[in-house]
């Protein structure tokens, strides 16, 4: 079902008007004039996207139409004058049917559709056709009209994994697989290790669940493999995307050296790394990406163990000191940033492109088979788990989040973290909040001039 | 197995059943029974043929490719007057049956006309159904001067829109107009405002007696006083339309008698709109809410439960919007009573707001010409939204303070 239900979900990748939340500078009003001046009419009650400012609770910010699936104001419409349209998702109003009631504005609960005294009809946002005139006006990157649909079309049709895969109820690992390899499409050679992924959801003896070319290898030897391929590729004058899809416990740990002697070489390879932070298949062990306070069935609980005592490999960076095109950090719960990350990896043609999957696991972190793509974005709400990419060494956070939640909030759906003590939460946050600042600052080295690189 | 579920009426509320069974289900079968003579539409509309703000054809909420996309039949012109829930079967008014394993009654309401003497020999109209509307249009025509009976919303409406085609409207009321809405301070600013567009209103006037006076309609008033005009249109309100119930088992009330699920009493059989009688929000209450929001929601309510998903309304609250000549009003939620505490602005005249709260929440507001987002507002009473420190502050800002309420919760 699993397969099924992704797919239908993607037809609901529109294009969105962004509005970070409270970011705006007081009593700024660029957009709302941008807004208004879009039919000609500088008076401000034309705007459909409003700012609101509240000195008094140190609030400024901006409220517009979230052009909603199934939107309340299209309901309620007496004379259907309010449409969406259903390839761009964009929820409209036909200005000559409007017989200005108001019912859509006491139906709207976001505060997205107005009524206009000078026009006497309701008004709302259209996202101009596609190029909003508020985001090109809005100098301080509080919107952005984030382009979904195209995202979208970039998706081969094909599911490339075979239905009733193997995989444990629940596993987000094989929804990142099947995913990449929608986007990378039918010429790629896929490589796996033992893990979750080769035994149980390649397939074993000569069975595969795989549409594509596949080529189970060994811990240390699958980027070798994959160098070999490589080579003979190049020899025989074809290219392909030579992917390897293995968990942590294979390149954070056994396999690292042939990784890093890759990246030195500069193979031309995609490398996944979908991180369940521990060996999960043999059994629930600790890598050394486990968390600390982690349990596992070698960091124990009891006595005088507390789960892991020791913090996480972070190998993301570790990869970006490698100096390689392109490095990534990716979650299911943001697909389309995944996406976009694989396209950008799939671009690469003179080096190595890493991407560090977050993969919860319901076996190995004691969670509830359904809580998978919560957890993940949880992961990045609590900055647990930052989004953020490096092309050529220039390093931009996908997703800066302006308020934090807690990391309880993502603890406490895990039966890993169960005996976290007041103590543990503070520590696991501090190594957070230190791990955010360092790719933070590596963000602002990436601007160069500012700071003489 | 697949279904037969049978909605008799065409209005909104039995349009948003329709879309909710058809959002969980696409092989149970749908049937929609009308007794008008006209594809659905919103009986919200109507007031704006009257002022030609659109035509007839523009008035049509679901054609024929409508309705084949949401693979739903359509039965025009069919009356139902009998329901037999032992045998599920509707019998209708030419003697044909209908067979039916879920029914929804959303037959609406219709206009309460009150017991006036003389009142069958003038020319008079209710109004509420489009055939309504077209009689009156068609009385309108070589008239200049028009009596309204009613001082709420569609009354009112009418009169905005006949007052800017040029006729001269006299108002009746027997209290004072928008009763259901507002208090009698702010009524006068609403009163005045017509007053200006060259209404007349008489306010707490009964009609005693209508007669034939020459070509004109003579209306006695209670309190003594005549008014002439060449056609009355009597607007005193609404009932719901339940006459082809009796014998049926189903409980009716003033409504039929509904539980949170939309259910009747009997099994299979429920009710949306304003034919329905459920539990209001404040105190779960049962009352017939003869407006839009809540015939959509309660359709909704009903739909989803004939699909066979349980989901419960949370009540209806009392809402309505009017616009009128430039000017508006919003009211929401309760008026005043001795356990509330209320925030209104003293310098009446032109421009009004009132807030009302119960504890720490939001129950009820009102407002005249204030840009406010009346959804914002809803929001806020529905979701019983926390706003103790915020309450003064809500009052002097409401516009952005709602807003900033609003999005705080939904921040979540």
């Amino acid at each position: 079902m699993a397969y099924v239900g992704m797919r239908e979900g993607m037809k609901n990748f529109k294009d969105t008007l962004f509005r970070k939340y409270n970011s705006c500078p007081p009593f700024c009003r660029l957009c709302e004039e941008a807004c208004a001046r879009r039919e000609g009419d500088r008076a401000l009650g034309a705007a459909t996207i409003q700012t609101v400012d509240i000195p008094e609770v140190n609030f400024h910010s901006v409220i517009s139409c979230n052009q909603c699936s199934t939107p309340r104001c299209m309901e309620i419409c007496p004379t259907l004058a309010i449409v969406k349209d259903e390839v761009t998702g964009v929820v409209r109003i036909r200005n000559e049917q409007c017989i200005g009631c108001g019912l859509c504005t006491l139906e709207c609960p976001y505060g997205g559709v107005y009524y206009s005294s000078e026009k006497q009809k309701s008004i709302k946002c259209d996202s101009c056709e596609g190029e909003p005139k508020c985001v090109t006006a809005c100098p301080y990157g509080v919107l952005e009209f984030l382009k979904n649909s195209q995202t979208l079309k970039r998706l081969h049709e094909e599911d490339f994994l075979s239905p009733g895969v193997r995989s444990c109820a629940g596993c987000v690992a094989e929804l990142g697989l099947r995913l990449a390899l929608r986007v990378l499409g039918p010429n790629t050679i896929l490589f796996g290790a033992p893990g979750c992924i080769l035994p149980v959801i390649l397939g074993s003896d000569t069975k595969s669940s795989t549409k594509v070319a596949t080529f189970p290898c060994l811990f240390t030897n699958v980027i070798p493999t994959m160098t070999g391929v490589s080579r003979y590729y190049r020899h025989i004058g074809k290219s392909a995307n030579l992917l390897a899809f293995v968990g942590d416990g294979c390149l954070a740990d056994i396999g690292l050296q042939t990784l890093s002697g890759a990246a030195e070489r500069g193979e031309n390879l995609i490398v996944i790394v979908y991180d369940n932070e521990g060996y999960m298949n043999t059994g629930v062990q600790r890598s050394s990406t486990t968390p600390y306070s982690g349990w596992t069935n070698t960091s124990p609980v009891g006595g005088s163990y507390q789960g892991k005592a020791q913090k996480s490999k972070y190998m993301p960076l570790i990869m970006l000191d490698h100096e390689i095109p392109y490095v990534a950090t990716a979650n299911l719960a943001y697909l389309d940033d995944f996406i976009q990350k694989l396209n950008k990896a799939m671009n690469v043609k003179d080096g190595l492109s890493y991407i560090h999957l977050f993969s919860p696991c319901p076996v190995g972190w004691r969670s509830s088979p359904d809580s998978g793509i919560t957890i993940s974005r949880l992961a990045v709400e609590t900055n647990y788990f930052p989004l953020w990419e490096a092309e050529n060494g220039k390093v931009i956070l996908n997703r800066d989040i302006s308020h934090p939640k807690p990391i309880w909030e993502f603890t406490r759906l895990m039966g890993r973290f169960s005996h976290l003590t007041e103590d543990d939460l503070n520590r696991l946050q501090l190594l957070i909040n230190q791990r955010l600042d360092l790719i933070k600052s590596l963000c602002l080295r990436g601007k160069g001039k500012d700071f003489g690189f | 197995m697949a279904e037969k579920h049978l909605i008799i009426g065409s209005g909104i509320a039995a349009l948003s059943a329709l879309r909710k069974i058809r959002e969980t289900n696409r092989t149970d079968e749908i049937c929609l029974v009308t007794m008008e003579n006209h594809p659905p539409y919103s009986l919200a509309a109507l007031p704006y043929l009257i002022s030609k703000k659109i035509d007839k054809a523009g008035l049509f909420l679901a054609g024929k490719s409508y309705l084949d996309k949401m693979e739903c039949s359509l039965k025009m012109g069919k009356k139902v007057i009998r329901i037999v829930p032992d045998e599920k079967r509707v019998v209708y008014q030419d003697h044909s049956r209908d067979h039916f394993d879920n029914l929804l009654i959303a037959s609406g309401a219709e206009p309460m006309i009150p017991n006036i003497r003389g009142l069958k020999e003038v020319p008079f109209t209710g109004f509420h159904t489009l055939d309504d509307c077209e009689r009156l249009q068609k009385l309108l025509a070589d008239k200049k001067e028009v009596a309204i009976y009613g001082g709420g919303l569609v009354s009112l409406e009418i009169a905005a829109a006949l007052l800017e085609a040029g006729y001269r409207v006299n108002i009746i009321v027997r209290s004072y107009i928008f009763r259901r809405y507002l208090d009698k301070k702010t009524s006068e600013s609403v009163e005045r405002i017509f007053c200006d567009h060259g209404c007349q209103i008489y306010s707490g006037s009964e009609i005693a007696e209508v007669r034939k006076n020459k070509d004109k309609v003579e209306i006695q008033l209670a309190k003594g006083g005549v008014i002439f005009a060449d056609l009355l249109i009597v607007t005193t309100g609404v009932k719901s339309r339940t006459t082809f119930l009796e014998d049926s088992g189903i409980l009716v009330n003033q409504g039929i008698v509904v539980d949170r699920r939309m259910r009747t009493n009997v099994s299979n059989i429920y009710a949306a709109g304003d034919v329905a009688e459920a539990p209001d929000f404040f105190y779960r209450q049962p009352g017939v809410s003869a407006i839009a929001p809540s015939a959509i929601q309660q359709g909704r309510i009903a739909g989803a439960n004939m699909a066979g998903e349980a989901m419960e309304d949370k009540g209806w609250v009392p809402m309505n919007v009017a616009k009128f000549f430039g000017h508006s009003i919003c009211s929401i939620g309760l008026p005043p009573d001795e356990s509330s505490q209320v925030l209104r602005s003293e310098k009446s005249n032109l421009h009004y707001k009132e807030l009302i709260f119960r504890d720490h929440k939001l129950i009820g507001a009102r407002f005249l010409d204030i840009d406010i987002d009346p959804g914002v507002f809803r929001y806020l009473i529905e979701k019983e939204v926390d706003v103790e420190p915020f309450k003064e502050l809500l009052f002097e800002k409401p516009k952005a303070m709602s807003r900033w309420l609003m999005l705080e919760c939904e921040k979540g």
